[in-house]
């Protein structure tokens, strides 16, 4: 049995690690990219917050 | 489809629709590793590597249904000429090309115990590798203009053509000699105890993919109000505004 305490797989436990390990990897980088997406984003906000700026000053 | 082309509407749905799909998303992941994991019983063939059964086909699934999904919405964008369909493209393209990648490297991972080495030769394993270079293929397109409107243009003819190899990789099965199974994902195909786990983690990898979509659309969509107040407020053409 393996149910809570136990989590014996036997020596399929390093490549049970390295899928599910993969998996949370690739949750993480959808999460930056996602992130990233969202700095550029209000990067070009300030961006053209500043040109409008610019613009009614001049 | 149409409900959902207009941005308005969009904006005023996006809220529930993303709630339904990061509730999927933790009831499906939940539910699915710990039964997955921590009480399902190992099968007669594969032992303890079954557990792989969790995560492995349900990329392939996502990461060929991400691939239509696509299509289809590159079809719409070209047909109607809709900017949110083509917006829509480019946002599912990322966790498919995730899905994609993390599918064919489970695949590794379980073919070493499970069959003595990598079968690089099955017909599969080659059609879901075109796949992840379509994938690459597309973001390269995408990004390959000034103009985003044109990049996805473009990028959506490889979406629609890609469409051929996602019906081949469907069809592998009852064509080629391969190492996959072709009974899908029926319950007479995967041994009863392991089916509920792995119907939840296929929920949760859904709700994956509908809530990193969603999100991206509405980044997508803000890029392109930014973007066109700045060609208004600069008076630019199109391929000369450099963000």
């Amino acid at each position: 049995m393996n149910a809570w305490t136990g989590f014996d797989f036997g020596d399929a436990w390093p490549y049970l690690a390295a899928g599910y390990g993969l998996f949370f990897v690739c949750i993480a980088i959808g999460a930056i990219s996602l992130n990233w997406q969202k700095r550029k984003l209000e990067d070009k906000e300030k961006i053209l917050r500043a040109i409008k700026e610019s613009k009614g000053s001049s | 489809m149409y409900f959902l082309a207009n941005p308005r509407r969009f904006a005023r749905v996006y809220p529930y629709l993303l709630a339904s799909f990061v509730v999927l998303t933790i009831l499906g992941l939940t539910v699915g590793l710990v039964l997955g994991l921590g009480f399902s019983p190992p099968a007669e063939r594969h032992g303890e590597m079954v557990r792989m059964l969790y995560i492995h086909p349900q990329s392939a699934i996502l990461g060929l249904l991400c691939w239509a999904a696509m299509s289809v919405s590159a079809g719409v964008g070209f047909v109607m000429r809709h900017p949110l369909a083509d917006i829509a493209t480019q946002a599912i393209a990322l966790p498919g090309l995730l899905f994609t990648f993390l599918s064919l490297a489970t695949g590794y991972i379980w073919s070493v115990p499970g069959f003595g080495g990598l079968p690089f030769a099955d017909p599969m394993i080659i059609l879901v590798q075109v796949l992840l270079l379509l994938y690459v293929t597309y973001f390269a397109l995408v990004h390959a203009f000034e103009d985003p409107i044109i990049a996805r243009r473009f990028a959506g003819f490889l979406a629609m053509l890609g469409l051929l190899v996602v019906l081949l990789v469907h069809y592998t099965p009852d064509l080629f000699n391969t190492i996959h199974q072709e009974k899908g994902i029926s319950s007479q195909a995967i041994q009863g105890d392991l089916y509920v786990p792995f119907i939840a983690m296929l929920i949760g990898f859904v709700g994956l993919a509908g809530t990193s979509t969603l999100m991206r659309m509405k980044i997508l969509v803000a890029e392109m109000k930014v973007r066109a107040a700045m060609l208004r407020t600069t008076a630019a053409r199109p391929e000369e505004l450099k963000i």
